[in-house]
């Protein structure tokens, strides 16, 4: 041997011995690797007992029964959604009263001072008030619902979601996997689809990215919940107000699920053609809550990040709330001009010019969606501050001539509507693809506008409202 | 058309159009749409695929077949060119003026064959072909029947650096899914070895290592039939017309002419699998088995997933669950519950021999 050997000769040299191996290299190195551990556990771990125990297996045969699998995983949807409705309920008003008295006054210290009336309208009644609506719509369904799912992801029971879930995933050409990147997207779209890395395979991977959208993320559950409790809630008996509105919004999460599904085996039928590949999902032990943990999960990562994020954005939507309402070209506000504009657009999707002005302001983020709606409803007139639901019903209902309808359409529309900017950014950072994050915010989209559409003519077509 | 009802204001005042005429309207809207952008045969499509046709990919569907002649020991002419490529004679000459003009091939005698920079390049084309049909066989799960015909749309797309980067993430394989060797980036291409099916010795293990693709009828019987590259084979009995064969899953019997588009190599003697296997998939639940293998059929993303999640011989596994649907099971595999739906149990051999305790 003369002198050490070049780089580049180990290299090729490499590469030549790379190409002598086969293809079973993996089959053998991974058989050799689990057959010492084998060994080495065989020699050095006692096992008292088996880790899946008899009361596992019970539960895992009630969850995952052709009986009961399906019809248990509904009942636990209904429940959660119950609880939060009708817990978040008295919080939402007594934290908007609060916070509206804190805006009174405000406003009121500001005209003591001698502030012009413009600094006082933009920094109370448009950015502080858009804040207070967020807060007091947001917080309290929040600081329920997700220590409730977080419960259930910390049992192990997600996972078991996606094993009954899994035949129609096969059937939809998609990976059952989605199922869990579709429950986080419970949560956060955006989470959801960074949820969609534990999914291997390219294209089912992709599937899940552009159908995550169809499940309603925390930012527009309190749409639904607000709708489903003033407009569904007040039709049938006060008993039965908090399981009506509950079961709307189950409703409209199965319509999100199947619409998922839909789009899901249209996709991987038509411009991501090629079989669904392979599956394969760990079923964890089921293990004790850990209070601690769930509480500190679902207060600081889950309701103060979104939260947070919220306040972000409504901060400087209701300071443009406020803007358009008190800039008059003629003698007309912006609000007005510009949902005028809108209003024939929005009747044919059974909403109106306001909704549709609110869903384009909003395209940071969903949350402040009802407060925009609301702001410019009552903001151009300064009326005064709503703190129950009772009062949002007279508004929507009474003065705004909103239907049964418009509350169908809106949250249909909320539904299935262009995922918000942070949930595209996330797309356009998961795929890398200009292409597949256009597809992500407009298929969506275009999706709302045909089945709002629909719903409402038929709706008219029958009903003849 | 029929008097439209009126409609009255609603409760606000703005006119609210006329839901059946919206319906109409959205109906013919939707039909139109349909019509251009049916999958497959929508007008959209077809346009687009009219365009897809460009110069570069006759140039290079030229250059493969060129040198695909030459290794046949028949350069092509005119006639094979426009064959091949799809377009007139008079189209052929013109793409052939011009390949000669690029210093890709020149004419002898009516024939016309590829200079060293044609031959390269023609190379770098069969090597994106091929590394692509390799790529879709192990990594997705598109039909075998397709791979081939999207490789040809992929291999004009691929760049050079591309294909290096694929070869790279694929472990560098040596041959495409019907067994054909890939050529390297210094455009070397490995001689294929094996003995024809026809010739191969009686009861000795073989390894199908080759699956001639032409003629594509031949071909696609071998695909109905369920034989695949990389199946372990034996021969039972050979007459002048028929073949008599098994491989670990079944029995076939082949057409002599069939049995001339299988290549077969003696395999490495470690691996042969002894039959007869037992499916996990036909496992009742409750029952237990002894992983023997994973099939040959079980490649890339699947493959590596089963091995890694301890699906390796001698594992020792027991059928725990049934999904509400039948689909997936749920399996006991070295202290995990791992859930596999039908298509991956079939994947998984066991012991016959092992015992069913319910």
């Amino acid at each position: 041997m003369a002198g050490p050997a070049e780089p580049r000769d180990v290299l090729s040299k490499a590469d030549l011995l790379q190409r002598r191996l086969g293809a079973d290299l993996r089959d053998r190195m991974v058989d050799s690797i689990y057959t010492d551990a084998g060994d080495l556990s065989r020699r050095f771990v006692t096992v008292s007992r088996d880790r899946r125990t008899d009361y596992d297996r019970a539960l895992d045969r009630i969850i995952t029964s052709r009986i009961f699998g399906l019809p248990l995983m509904f009942l636990g949807l209904v429940a959660v959604f119950w609880i939060t409705v009708a817990g978040a309920n008295v919080p939402s008003s007594m934290l908007a009263n609060a916070l509206f008295w804190v805006e009174e006054l405000g406003a009121s210290l500001f005209d003591a001072i001698g502030m012009p009336w413009w600094l006082t309208g933009f920094i109370w009644h448009g950015t502080f008030k858009g804040l207070a609506w967020v807060i007091a719509v947001m917080l309290p369904p929040m600081a329920i619902f997700f220590p409730l799912f977080t419960f259930f992801e910390d049992l192990g029971y997600l996972p078991r979601v996606a094993f009954n879930m899994d035949r129609f995933f096969k059937w939809a050409g998609a990976h059952g996997k989605q199922a869990l990147s579709m429950s986080m997207g419970f949560g956060c779209n955006a989470a959801g689809i960074i949820a969609t890395r534990i999914i291997d395979s390219p294209r089912e991977r992709l599937i899940a990215i552009l159908t995550n959208n169809f499940v309603p993320c925390n930012g527009r559950f309190p749409t639904l919940i607000m709708l489903a409790t003033i407009f569904v809630g007040t039709a049938v008996p006060p008993a039965l107000a908090s399981f009506a509105a509950a079961g709307t919004v189950v409703m409209v999460v199965v319509v999100g699920v199947v619409m998922t599904l839909l789009v899901s085996a249209f996709l991987s039928r038509t411009v991501l053609k090629g079989e669904a590949s392979s599956f394969t999902l760990e079923l964890p032990p089921y293990r004790r809550p850990n209070f601690g943990r769930i509480l500190y999960t679902s207060m600081i990562d889950r309701t103060l990040f979104v939260l947070k994020r919220a306040i972000y954005m409504a901060a400087p939507a209701g300071a443009l709330i406020w803007l358009l309402s008190a800039i008059h070209i003629g003698d007309q506000n912006l609000t007005t001009i510009l949902s005028t504009a809108f209003d024939s657009f929005g009747q044919a999707l059974g909403l109106d010019g306001v909704i549709i002005l609110a869903y384009i302001i909003a395209i940071p983020a969903n949350e402040i969606v009802v407060p925009t709606i609301l702001m410019a409803y009552t903001g151009a007139t300064q009326m005064v501050d709503i703190t129950g639901l009772g009062e949002l019903h007279g508004i929507l209902a009474g003065e705004q001539g909103w239907t049964l309808l418009t509350a169908v359409s809106l949250m249909l529309f909320s539904l299935l509507h262009n995922p918000c900017s942070t949930t595209i950014m996330t797309t356009w950072k998961e795929t890398g693809s200009r292409k597949w994050t256009t597809v992500g915010a407009l298929m969506p989209l275009a999706i709302a506008f045909a089945v709002c559409f629909l719903v409402a003519n038929l709706w008219r077509l029958f009903a003849g409202v | 058309m029929t008097a439209l009802p009126e409609r009255s204001g609603a409760e606000k005042d703005q006119p609210v159009s006329d839901p059946l005429v919206a319906l109409i309207l959205a109906t013919l809207a939707g039909i139109g749409l349909f019509v251009v952008f049916r999958p497959g045969t929508g007008w959209f499509w077809r346009w687009q695929s009219t365009r897809v046709v460009t110069e570069r990919v006759r140039r290079e569907d030229a250059l493969k077949h060129l040198h695909h002649q030459e290794y046949q020991g028949q350069p092509g002419n005119l006639q094979s060119i426009a064959g091949a490529v799809g377009i007139t004679t008079g189209e052929a000459a013109e793409l052939a003026g011009e390949l000669i003009g690029h210093g890709y091939t020149r004419l002898e005698d009516d024939r016309y064959r590829l200079t060293n920079s044609g031959r390269s390049y023609a190379l770098q084309v069969i090597r994106a072909h091929r590394l692509w049909e390799r790529y879709l066989a192990d990594e997705t799960d598109v039909e075998d029947a397709e791979i081939h015909l999207r490789a040809d749309k992929a291999e004009h797309l691929l760049t050079p650096t591309e294909a290096d980067e694929l070869d790279a993430r694929l472990g560098y394989p040596r041959f495409d899914p019907h067994g054909d060797p890939i050529p390297t980036a210094d455009g070397e291409v490995e001689e294929g070895e094996g003995m024809l099916m026809t010739r191969w010795p009686l009861d000795q293990p073989g390894r199908i290592v080759h699956l001639e693709d032409e003629p594509p009828e031949v071909y696609q019987q071998l695909m109905v039939e369920g034989v695949r590259l990389g199946e372990d084979v034996r021969i039972l009995e050979r007459s002048p017309t028929e073949v008599r064969f098994f491989t670990e899953e079944r029995e076939y019997v082949v057409a002599s002419i069939v049995a001339a588009n299988i290549t077969l190599a003696s395999v490495p003697e470690k691996e042969v699998l002894e039959g007869p296997f037992c499916l996990l998939a036909d496992l009742d639940e409750g029952a237990t088995g002894v992983v023997k293998g994973l099939a040959e059929a079980c490649r890339g993303l699947t493959r590596r997933r089963l091995l890694d999640l301890g699906f390796t011989p001698g594992a020792e596994i027991v059928v725990d669950l049934t999904g509400p649907f039948g689909e997936p099971r749920a399996f006991r595999v070295r202290g995990t519950m791992i859930a596999l739906r039908r298509e991956q149990a079939e994947m998984v051999l066991l012991e016959c021999d092992a015992g069913h305790v319910t």
